[in-house]
């Protein structure tokens, strides 16, 4: 059973890394020509300063804000932090093109000067900021919420809540801390769209232009991915150190029942701060929304949207029940510490936080061939690409759920005769259901979210929302553009509502 | 006579610590032995050896005689024993009816729908949950989730029964009324069992014979008469001591 959902993760996630490296002595002139010279080392490192940055920025309003909403008596927590991670599951060129129709030369209030400053690396960090956020947030949060509730209590009889919360709660959190930084870093480096669009060149785009267009030197691109692989194999060794798969949700929101830590008179800057947030991210949504009304975008998008929601949507669902059949098996196994389960985990760690245009051009290599064109040429690539790079939301989300429960209770299941697969069917499937469905949901939502990975392979005539809008936006009347956002929002929001549904009808079992 | 379960130099060793040394025991068919320690003697490592969920690092586990652990490896997986266990915290999954906790063993072990429902209705009959059968264990009481958690483990009539502290957090009367149960249930099946206490009244009342584990070594084994006359160390002293004298 492990052996077939590790073979399955081999060749979606390994195969591609694996191939770029066996590129190598035929790409090694044309490396050492692209390399040798001094551009593509300083994209490099401008896209390494834009992801530290970014990182930086996510941590500082994160960490306190995931602290404000699991554990104080900041008003309507729990609205907020819904309102304010739904950003984060769309692609993040939605909320840079909302900004545009707000400080653009056209928009809202937009003058030359706030067009300038949007189209530069200030403007980049600016949306990538309020993207990334939320990830840092939630994280800090779900690990708060897990924290047991009587360490907290101890330190309350001797402490300020201030000293509580900085010397016992978030040293807490500090595996959570690291891994959202390591998530925020990870994303923003492999950002293609954002910084395209904004016109701040970046490392992925130099990639990108050799895969499409005039620049049209695929050697080249495997040339420009192989930099990007060892930082992936340093950002692995980071989350192994200080994070590996450690549980977080232990609680769940239940958490937030507990008392909280009274504000006092911090409680109105507090929210102040913490709806400003909000709104700087869910704003621009609005503004799109207007935009594509006004201009008649809303009006031509059926003609617009083609086959691309439905290309969406089919590939994202089913990758993402591949996702969740492979996070039951492996997000099993890790929790149960089997043999070899540690090292699928890491590799399905490696294969997320792997620049998207290392694992992009690797599936190009291991898939565009005569004999794969089944694959290569279908709805196909999406799936094993998303499979390959989202694996591993799977795979934590339901490992995370069954840590928490008994392994008395497979045992039990062991004693009366059930095999392993009418365990996993009966037993370990029923009680983490709610994980993994939470892991279907969360896997759908990144599928629908990318454009990084699937803009350099996604077969002609079948591309994704994501990459219709992304290709649309250079030269789609700015309407449409922003009707084509404004479906993408709409998607995901019908998505999320479905899933916020399912999970709650499922019974939580006692 | 071969024993129903047999542990020949049984050793395990969890990290750096060797929480069984040199475990040799035996339980003919028909016996109920009381395995008696203080916490954190190894009792519950015993039982994983046993059951299959630990491989011993040296040493032979045999039920009914066939090897089934060896020096480290797993011979045969806990489902494929014919071994029950009562859990300590019993283990009911939570998902199933009563029914259908004591259904699954008889399900994966392949035994026909109809003598599934008898068995299942006939054992919940025994132990006085018949009316109670379509309830999930969140709605039973402890004494109830006892019952079910026993009736799991006979209905499959297994080679032998492991019970792992099934009686400990709770009260006087239902320990009691518990206690009278198993010991009908166990007597009158005649299932070889490894009952598992820290509690000597409890062990001196259901077991044909005592083991006592003490820093995972078998000090001493015999009847509370014959551990009274010669207790082998100070625990067994001390232990022994608080069952009231023979007549």
């Amino acid at each position: 059973m492990l052996a077939v959902a590790g073979a399955v993760l081999l060749v979606a996630a390994l195969l591609p890394i694996l191939s770029l490296v066996a590129e190598l002595p035929a790409t090694a002139r044309t490396a050492i020509a692209v390399l040798g010279t001094a551009r593509p080392w300083g994209l490099l490192l401008r896209s390494m300063a834009l992801a530290a940055v970014v990182t930086v920025a996510s941590l500082a309003a994160g960490v306190p804000l995931g602290l404000l909403i699991a554990r104080t008596d900041l008003p309507f927590r729990r609205l907020l932090w819904g309102l304010h991670l739904f950003p984060f599951f769309l692609p993040p060129l939605v909320l840079a093109l909302g900004w545009f129709h707000i400080l653009g030369r056209t928009g809202l209030v937009g003058t030359e000067s706030t067009s300038r400053l949007l189209f530069s690396g200030a403007g980049a960090i600016w949306v990538l900021w309020l993207t990334f956020t939320p990830v840092c947030t939630s994280l800090v949060a779900i690990a708060l919420l897990g924290v047991d509730a009587t360490l907290e209590e101890a330190g309350r009889l001797v402490a300020s809540p201030v000293r509580v919360a900085t010397r016992i709660l978030i040293p807490a959190a500090r595996p959570a801390i690291v891994l959202a930084a390591l998530l925020v870093f990870a994303l923003t480096i492999s950002e293609l769209a954002v910084p395209m669009f904004l016109r701040v060149p970046v490392f992925p785009a130099a990639v990108f232009a050799r895969l499409g267009g005039i620049d049209y030197a695929p050697g080249e691109a495997f040339a420009l991915a192989l930099p990007l692989l060892p930082l992936a194999l340093l950002l692995l060794a980071v989350e192994r150190r200080f994070v590996g798969p450690r549980v977080f949700a232990v609680a769940g929101l239940r958490g937030m029942a507990r008392e909280p830590i009274p504000l006092g008179p911090w409680r109105r800057i507090a929210s102040i701060a913490a709806w400003l947030l909000v709104l700087l991210a869910t704003a621009p949504l609005l503004v799109l929304l207007f935009g594509a009304a006004r201009g008649g975008g809303l009006t031509q998008l059926p003609r617009w949207l083609g086959q691309a929601p439905w290309n969406s949507l089919l590939s994202g669902a089913i990758a993402a029940t591949v996702i969740a059949a492979l996070g039951l098996i492996l997000g099993h196994a890790a929790a149960r510490r089997i043999r070899g389960a540690s090292s699928l985990d890491a590799l399905s760690m490696l294969a997320f936080i792997t620049p998207a245009p290392v694992l992009g051009v690797g599936l190009i290599a291991v898939w565009n061939r005569g004999w794969t064109q089944a694959v290569y040429g279908t709805l196909a690539i999406l799936v094993v690409g998303f499979v390959a790079r989202y694996a591993v939301v799977g795979l934590r989300t339901v490992s995370s759920v069954i840590l928490q429960s008994p392994r008395d209770l497979e045992e039990a299941a062991a004693t009366t005769g059930a095999g392993a697969w009418r365990r996993l069917g009966r037993i370990v499937l029923p009680l983490s259901a709610r994980g993994v469905v939470a892991g279907w949901l969360f896997a759908f939502l990144f599928c629908l979210r990318d454009l990084e990975t699937a803009v350099l392979f996604y077969p002609a005539g079948r591309e994704p929302l994501t990459v219709r809008l992304f290709t649309l936006e250079a030269n789609g009347p700015p309407a449409v553009v922003a009707g084509l956002a404004v479906a993408q929002v709409a998607m995901t929001a019908a998505v999320l509502a479905l899933g916020a549904a399912a999970f709650s009808s499922r019974r939580a079992w006692r | 006579m071969t024993p129903a379960i047999e542990l020949e130099n049984v050793s395990v060793t969890l990290g750096r610590r060797h929480v069984l040394e040199n475990v040799s025991l035996r339980i003919l068919p028909g016996e109920i032995v009381a395995l008696l320690g203080p916490s954190g003697s190894g009792k519950t490592s015993l039982l994983r050896a046993v059951v299959g969920f630990q491989a011993p690092e040296t040493g032979v586990v045999r039920i009914d005689g066939e090897p089934v652990s060896a020096d480290g490896r797993i011979l045969r997986p806990p489902e494929a024993r014919g071994v029950a266990m009562v859990f300590q915290d019993l283990a009911l999954w939570p998902h199933l009816t009563v029914a259908g906790n004591l259904d699954f063993g008889l399900a994966a072990r392949g035994v026909p729908r109809p003598a599934r429902l008898e068995r299942v209705g006939a054992m919940l009959s025994l132990v006085g949950l018949a009316e109670r059968a379509r309830a999930h264990p969140g709605e039973l009481s402890g004494g109830e989730r006892q019952r079910v958690a026993i009736a799991r483990a006979l209905v499959l009539e297994p080679k032998a029964l492991l019970l792992d502290e099934p009686l400990s957090n709770l009260d006087a009367p239902l320990k009691r009324e518990l206690m009278l149960l198993l010991s009908e249930l166990l007597v009158e099946r005649r299932v070889p069992s490894l009952y598992v206490t820290h509690d000597v009244h409890e062990a001196a009342a259901l077991g044909d014979r005592l083991a006592v584990l003490e820093a995972g070594r078998i000090v001493q084994e015999g009847t509370p008469r014959s551990l009274r006359a010669a207790p082998a160390t100070p625990f067994v002293r001390t232990v022994i001591g608080e069952l009231p004298e023979p007549p």
